[in-house]
């Protein structure tokens, strides 16, 4: 009987031309947030592969080459390549650089990272499938469902059909089920069609699944209450903007005010104060250098060794004070990032935007595991390439094609998913129960 | 057969349905007079099974409605002052969902015979019912209370705002359903249709069935006499 009621109510919903415009305006948005992602991942795997080849042409290059130049100069720049799902979702990628250049020295600090974007995009911000699914889905589940029986009872149709041997439930059921799937398919299912499956996918359905339940179910409870239809759309758009907007922006600035970040632009003067002053220092120790040796001539071996130990210790101060300048600006992070973890609870979209970001590989954790991984491969890159430097040393063709190569090796996605699990079954809880509670609500429903 | 045994429902201790006893047997139009909140549309409301009574029972064809809701309904009927259906779809389609409802899938011929022996031509019955007039919505309401085959009928108010012809009509189905062996319970004010349709007629006041008369033994202008003797009282 649901089932013949759900089919029923989906024509009654594609009879109506309002619905019919809404579903339009929703499937080109979703194919425009997917198509846009999917350019711009192209994109980025153009940048990703020519970089890679320039790396591998740097390895191939001439031979007896200095060590410093190659430890040091030109370094290996450390890509992370896009994310299987970085079309559907931004998220962090236009904050944490994609890539981070390796020296013997140290990682380039984390001023050094921007990309570029044109200005449009800079000004507009990205439209991607996250924030469709984030921001327009809800919106839409309540369009469509403020009233789910309201007008039906106030005209007498739901009296008429009550009056048939079914259930005010079922009728609700049906109603609902009709409407979940009107949105719901097409909002998992036309950005699939455009990136391979994969667990990550399916991570990524089910959170926009259970994400879409807890919508439904907030209208349902607002449905049961028996208001006019007005008056559900009232209120429905009041939580909409309360949970999908003000709550996420009170949140943020909470954690500002509670742990206010240094700003980016004070961080990159300090970490230039910071070279600048160490620069200065190694450079007068340098010039004492170049002055006890006027002329290359007379340097030697030992000479060039000394004057690399120099470099080597100017560089050390520099890294030393970069370093503090970054961890300062991590732990700052760190500390948000707890505060928001909790805070979030209160506003479904900023749960379901964390696991929308960890499924698609374009949260912080996934730059960050890429950083690690770039700042264990410049130990090695330092391990190899430091006592050479130090020691004046000419490199030759085999000892540049043996030193160390960064590949970024992505995260099991058993232990993305163990991350995102815990959100996951919370939403689909809080979903079940919000649809449990309204259908009891409705046991109360006056005719 | 529609039976009310010491049917009772009150709102916030006020009640609105006092003690009714009542037994319409298959066949019988049973017409029940009264003002406006004289409980008329609560009683057709309690055997709707849409309220539930504070004491006594409702029952059709035996069985208690509070206890057998969805059984009750596949024998009840129900064409209330307007028949509100889906004004996006035709006739046809409003009387295949409702008759589906009931349990029984019926191709497009049995649907356009229903509604044409209901008064409904098929060039109305593939309009959409928005476009359709109070009466020929009424007739949609007399043919999903025949593609059912309901035992019993619960009419509430259906000839109001009616013209004299569309009402006469009405009666006559009604008339027709009744010979086919319905129980018909029928709230209205309509003294005169009362008369014309019903075997018996109740009239209520403030919730209580004050008298029961057979309509074979008074004239209008006595039925009418007796109806404001008791709305005077």
């Amino acid at each position: 009987m649901v089932g013949f009621l759900a089919r029923h109510e989906w024509t009654l919903l594609n009879a109506s031309a309002v619905v019919r415009l809404v579903m339009v305006v929703f499937a080109i948005a979703i194919l425009a947030a997917t198509l846009l992602g999917v350019a711009r991942v192209a994109r980025d795997r153009q940048t990703f592969d020519a970089f890679t080849a320039r790396a591998a042409q740097h390895r191939a290059g001439p031979i007896a080459v200095r060590a410093d130049v190659v430890g040091n100069e030109k370094g290996w720049l450390a890509l992370v390549p896009p994310a299987p799902l970085a079309a559907l979702a931004v998220g962090q990628s236009d904050v944490y650089p994609s890539y981070v250049k390796v020296t013997a020295r140290n990682l380039d600090a984390l001023v050094t990272g921007d990309q570029v974007e044109h200005p449009l995009a800079v000004a507009s911000g990205h439209l991607d499938v996250a924030f469709v699914a984030l921001f327009l889905y809800p919106l839409l589940i309540f369009a469509v469902s403020f009233d789910l029986t309201a007008t039906e009872r106030d005209r007498g149709t739901l009296r008429m059909v009550l009056a048939q041997p079914v259930r005010l439930h079922d009728v609700v059921a049906g109603k609902m089920i009709a409407r979940w799937l009107l949105l719901a398919v097409p909002m998992v299912a036309l950005p699939a069609l455009f990136v391979a499956w994969s667990i990550p996918l399916m991570a990524w359905t089910l959170a926009v699944l259970a994400y879409g339940l807890v919508w439904h179910g907030i209208a349902l409870i607002v449905n049961a209450r028996g208001w006019a239809a007005p008056a559900n759309a009232l209120v429905l758009a009041g939580i909409w903007l309360l949970l999908a907007i003000v709550g996420p922006a009170t949140v943020n600035l909470l954690i500002a005010v509670r742990y206010p970040m240094p700003s980016r632009v004070e961080a990159a003067v300090q970490a230039r104060a910071a070279t600048a002053d160490a620069t200065l220092q190694g450079s007068r120790q340098l010039g004492q250098f170049l002055q006890d040796h006027p002329t290359s001539a007379n340097v030697g071996r030992d000479g060039l060794r000394q004057f690399a130990l120099l470099q080597a210790a100017r560089d050390s101060q520099i890294a030393d004070r970069l370093e503090w300048v970054e961890a300062a600006f991590d732990a700052q992070v760190q500390r948000q990032r707890r505060l928001a973890g909790w805070l979030s609870l209160v506003s479904p979209t900023m749960v379901a935007q964390e696991v929308l970001l960890e499924a698609s590989g374009t949260s912080a954790t996934r730059f960050e595991h890429f950083r690690s991984a770039a700042g264990e491969f410049q130990r090695e890159w330092q391990n190899y390439f430091e006592p050479r430097i130090l020691d004046a040393a000419t490199l030759s063709a085999n000892e540049i094609a043996d030193a160390p190569v960064f590949a970024y090796t992505p995260q099991e996605a058993s232990i993305v998913f163990a991350r995102i699990a815990p959100a996951l079954t919370g939403m689909s809880i809080v979903g079940a129960v919000l649809l449990l509670t309204g259908f009891r609500a409705y046991q109360r429903y006056a005719l | 057969m529609i039976e009310a045994v010491r049917l009772s429902k009150a709102f916030n201790g006020v009640a609105a349905v006092d003690g009714l006893d009542l037994t319409i047997k298959p066949g019988e139009v049973f017409c029940l007079l009264g003002a406006n909140g004289a409980g008329k549309t609560t009683v057709i409301n309690l055997f709707l099974s849409f309220i539930v009574p504070t004491s006594g029972h409702a029952r059709i064809a035996g069985l208690d409605v509070v206890q057998h809701p969805v059984e009750t309904k596949k024998r009840l009927a129900y064409i209330p002052e307007q028949v509100m259906l889906y004004r996006n779809l035709t006739g046809i389609e409003n009387l295949r969902f409702f008759s589906r409802l009931a349990g029984a899938s019926l191709s497009d011929p049995e649907l356009i015979a229903i509604l044409t022996e209901a008064g409904l031509p098929e060039t109305d019955a593939r309009r959409r019912v928005g476009t359709y007039s109070k009466g020929m919505r009424q007739k949609v309401g007399v043919a999903i209370t025949i593609a059912k085959k309901a035992e019993a009928l619960l009419l509430d108010e259906p000839t109001s705002g009616l013209d004299p012809k569309a009402a006469n009509d009405f009666s006559v189905l009604v008339d027709g359903l009744a010979s086919r062996g319905v129980a018909i319970l029928m709230a209205t004010h309509d003294l005169f249709r009362a008369k014309e349709s019903g075997h018996r007629v109740g009239i209520m006041k403030r919730g209580r069935l004050m008298q029961v008369i057979d309509t074979e033994t008074l004239s209008h202008t006595d039925l009418e006499q007796v109806y404001l003797r008791h709305m005077h009282d």
